[in-house]
């Protein structure tokens, strides 16, 4: 397709906008409260499928490439855990924080 | 039984669209659940993405993912205690292992067990950051694709927002819906959005609609008297007066119109059919082919009425054409989009549309181009939007089908040809036929019955002929069809469905494809897309018309018209008032994209160029034709100059209302009209080569009675002339106009005399000689008028008396009144 360029869309600033903005930071605010009652965390167990030795994250290598690493999301269906492929940019916290590990891994 | 296809369904946006902008993309949009309303994850013009817009200003907190998302339908939540509050809830990744799940902040994040698990709660994410959900869970939807989505402000957002507390199907039109007494919104330069686009258009579509369907239902007349026949093609043919009550109501061919028996010698009977005959200048008679033969009361000729039967067909197509410009991404190349809507396009994109340029401009079998033809044709060639400005004249037909010759040429793929009138799509066609392109011509089912010299070029008639050289089942089933009318239901499947194949075979076929800019919408043609797109005479549509062709996929398109010349007619007042009268082209050229102008003129003797070319475009036509050749020495005519074959001739007879009551006449210059044709065939001009053009209908009636009675010559040479409005010779030439002007009025207006277009029009129709006759003193208030009449003035062409006498006028002209916009 001839591609042309446009701007993307820009910030106009209106009173609405600045009460969406109060009204956001509150219901963070709300979320950051301690007080909340104790639920116990029993043992979540990553699924054994996904136990692969960590030598090298060879199989993430090919989307890595473009900037991506290949995760699972453990999720749950029902009472059943569930997993789902998602690729998270490798600069992100999830990704670089594995990397660590591994690195730290290999360096052992 | 007739077939009638059935119109396919505007394209409506689907249920998970984001109900503040529109963008549908399935990874990009997420649901509220307490709403079930879908948003994209997309900013806007906003501080957060819609849905996080949406969920704080509605105090919601819980979403669904989309089914066709990365990880399908999913209720986000905790996965240790369930909890559902976005706001709360983030990803934990594992120590060691490329998994994440969600977990809310507070209390499974924080929880202490977790930290000798195989989880890693210190790099806990939340799912919402900087306002908007995580990009790589809901995508954010590109630059481009926010730009051409409705464009909503947090201000609009928030008063959604307060509608859906009352009414939660309320929907962003419903915020623009303007009160019922209200005017509607007026055409605009620039749009923001196609959205935005949609919703001025639309409107003023539906008001154009409303009131044609009004005038046309009320046009039921009785005491009609029919004559029948048989047509060529086996069907019933029946001939009647149908007088035009209106002058603004214009029978067409293909109209449909409804004749039903209410006298008493026959059983109540009423059939449909097709308008297959106009009245002429001289005769009333309309003729109407029934669809179906059976029961017809022949034996009856008294005690008919006929009604019309209005269809919303090209006023649904133009509406969806505005719809499918805002919700389908393939309508119109981005480029495209942006220039139709008047945005700034950032930068000149170097466009290669085509690799190479053709070596030769002129198209085989049609006549060598000139430079400015030239010019124009490889102009456009190299451009996604070119517009070509034809004058009177100076061969825009032959132009437009080179263009269309060598788009064809480029290889890439079927190019689509539209012009909104039948007359100029035919003209067309049969030029880019002789250059060899196979060509196909789509006319809509209701003129199929018409006769054209393109006829054999015709998609029905196409069909009939492969039939009959190589479909022997179809060839039968339409033999019987033409002799029994009609054909059992089997049969008639049967026969529905080869025709269609045929139909679709042909039109795969086809180098180019040529209709109407409305029957582009036909449904024969719902699955085709072509990526370049020429209209002629785009001028004379509308701007939504125009829209039907230009959103089947294009990425180039070629406009060709006049702005000079008349406009499209608009009869609704409120949708005129709001400039739906005003063309694309038109609004293109405000925006500051130049048309290429051809600038030389094959039509008139180069004395009756001079005014046109200098007012209406800027001194720049140039005469292909020499004084010689547009001079008839045999024709002895009282002309006051023979090098200059033009004169306005005094006439200062009263003006009168019609009888109608809607309309103007003036008995003297009808006098005078009949004297000038009477000279001019006497001389031996033939009656075909000669038109009378006057602005009123009362007029016209009134020229055509005074030369049927009070010619000089015999009523048969007189109706073999055309006399008509200005409107009905656009396109058209003849070797002699005559122009009535009919308004004498001191203190009134001139009414349609006041648009220079038409003028302009009227002026450059003759190719040897016009002759105005008008009240002088009268139309020199009139700025334009006053410049025209001076300028024949100084030359001697302003003159008064006999027409066997004329002598110069030397008054003194009225001084003009700035003219009124
Ligand atoms: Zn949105
Ligand atoms: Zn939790
Ligand atoms: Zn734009």
């Amino acid at each position: 397709d001839t591609a042309v360029i446009n701007k993307g869309p820009e910030l106009l600033k209106c009173a609405e906008d600045d009460d969406f903005l109060a009204e956001f930071d509150k219901m963070i605010t709300e979320t950051r409260r301690a007080d909340v009652p104790k639920v116990p965390v029993v043992d979540i167990a990553i699924p054994i499928t996904l136990r692969k030795p960590i030598e090298k994250p060879a199989t993430t290598s090919t989307v890595e490439d473009k900037g991506q690493m290949k995760f699972t999301v453990l999720m749950k269906k029902g009472n059943k855990p569930q997993l789902k492929e998602l690729n998270v940019p490798a600069d992100n916290i999830l990704a670089s924080g594995l990397k660590e590990t591994q690195l730290a891994l290999e360096n052992e | 039984v007739e077939f009638e296809e059935e119109e396919p369904h505007p394209q409506e946006l689907p249920p998970h669209a984001c109900k503040y902008c529109g963008i549908h993309d399935p990874a990009a949009v997420v649901m509220c659940n307490s709403t079930k309303k879908w948003f994209c994850n997309g900013r806007g013009n906003t501080s957060g993405s819609h849905i996080v817009n949406h969920l704080v200003r509605a105090h919601y907190h819980e979403v669904t993912l989309h089914k066709e998302g990365p990880l399908g339908e999913t209720v986000l939540e905790c996965y240790n205690c369930g909890c559902k509050n976005v706001f709360k809830l983030g990803f934990v990744p594992a120590k060691a292992d490329s998994v994440v799940m969600l977990l809310c902040r507070l209390p499974c994040a924080q929880s202490n067990s977790l930290k000798d698990m195989d989880w890693n709660p210190a790099n806990w994410q939340p799912l919402i950051v900087d306002r908007c959900f995580l990009p790589w869970l809901v995508k954010i939807p590109t630059d481009s694709d926010q730009a051409r989505a409705r464009q909503i402000s947090g201000t609009q957002i928030g008063k959604l927002e307060e509608l859906w507390k009352d009414d939660p199907d309320a929907t962003l039109d419903t915020l623009q819906k303007p009160g019922i007494d209200e005017e509607p919104a007026q055409i605009q330069l620039r749009y923001t959005d196609a959205y935005q686009y949609q919703n001025i258009l639309g409107p003023l579509v539906k008001l154009e609609a409303d009131y044609d369907k009004k005038l046309k239902e009320s046009q039921t007349q009785d005491g009609i008297i029919v004559r029948w026949d048989i047509g060529l093609n086996q069907k019933r043919l029946a001939y009647f007066n149908f007088s035009r009550q209106n002058g603004d109501m214009r029978l067409m061919q293909g109209d449909e119109l409804r004749l039903r028996y209410v006298g008493r010698s026959h059983e109540p009977w009423n059939g449909i059919g097709h308008v297959t005959k106009v009245p002429s200048s001289f005769a009333e008679e309309v003729g109407l082919e029934l669809r179906s033969n059976v029961n017809v009361p022949t034996s009856c000729t008294r005690d008919f009425c006929v009604d019309f039967v209005w269809k919303s067909t090209s006023f649904d197509r133009m509406q969806n054409a505005l719809k499918l410009i805002a919700v389908d991404e393939g309508s119109v190349s981005t480029y495209l989009y942006h220039r139709l809507l008047g945005h700034e396009v950032l930068e000149e994109p170097a466009i290669i549309i085509h690799k190479q340029l053709p070596k030769h401009f002129s198209a085989p079998n049609l006549p060598k181009l000139n430079p400015s033809q030239i010019y124009a044709v490889k102009t456009v060639l190299q451009k996604p939007l070119g517009l070509i400005q034809g004058p009177p004249g100076t061969g825009k037909t032959v132009t437009s089908a080179t263009i269309v010759y060598h788009l064809s040429k480029m290889g890439m793929g079927q190019v689509l040809v539209c012009a909104p009138s039948n007359i100029a799509v035919d003209q067309l066609t049969e030029k880019i036929h002789k250059t060899g392109l196979k060509v196909v011509r789509l006319c809509a089912k209701s003129r199929e019955a018409i006769d054209s010299p393109v006829s054999f070029l015709a998609l029905h008639n196409q069909v009939i002929q492969l039939a009959k050289d190589s479909y022997p089942e179809l060839k039968k089933l339409q033999q019987l069809k033409d002799d029994q009318g009609e054909l059992s239901s089997t049969d008639e499947k049967r026969y529905t469905s080869l025709k269609r194949q045929l139909e679709k075979e042909l039109l795969l076929g086809a180098d180019v494809i040529c209709c109407t800019c409305v029957s582009a919408g036909d449904p024969r043609l719902a699955k085709f897309s072509f990526k370049m797109v020429l209209i002629d005479e785009s001028t004379q549509a509308t701007e939504p018309e125009c829209m039907v062709p230009i959103v089947m996929g294009s990425k180039q398109v070629v406009l060709v018209g006049d702005h000079c010349q008349l406009g499209p007619v608009i009869m609704c007042k409120k949708a005129a008032n709001a400039r739906l009268s005003q063309s694309l082209f038109e609004r293109l050229v405000l925006l500051n994209i130049k048309p290429i102008r051809l600038e030389v003129q094959y039509r008139m003797h180069p004395a009756l160029t001079e005014f046109p070319s200098s007012v209406f475009y800027d001194g720049t036509l140039q005469n292909a034709v020499s004084p010689e050749e547009r001079r008839m020495d045999e024709v002895n005519f009282p002309w006051p100059n023979v090098d200059k074959p033009m004169f306005f001739w005094c006439s200062f007879g009263q003006e009168e209302i019609s009888s109608s009551g809607t309309s103007y006449l003036n008995r003297t210059e009808a006098v005078n009209v009949e004297k000038v044709v009477t000279k001019l065939m006497k001389n031996g001009v033939k009656p075909v080569q000669i038109g009378v053009i006057t602005p009123y209908e009362g007029q016209r009636a009134y020229v055509v009675q005074q030369m049927q009675f009070n010619g000089g010559m015999s009523s048969k040479l007189y109706e073999q002339l055309e006399v008509a409005s200005v409107d009905a010779f656009q396109g058209r030439e003849k070797d002699f106009i005559i122009l009535s002007c009919v308004r004498s009025n001191e203190h009134q207006g001139i009414g349609f005399l006041n648009d220079a277009r038409r003028l302009n029009v009227a002026l450059t129709r003759a190719k040897y000689g016009v002759i105005i006759i008008g009240n002088a003193k009268v139309l020199s208030r009139n700025e334009l008028w006053h410049h025209l009449i001076k300028e024949y003035q100084e030359q001697g062409l302003l003159v008064e008396g006999p027409l066997n006498n004329l002598r110069r006028n030397e008054m003194h002209l009225s001084k003009p009144v700035k003219m009124r916009k």
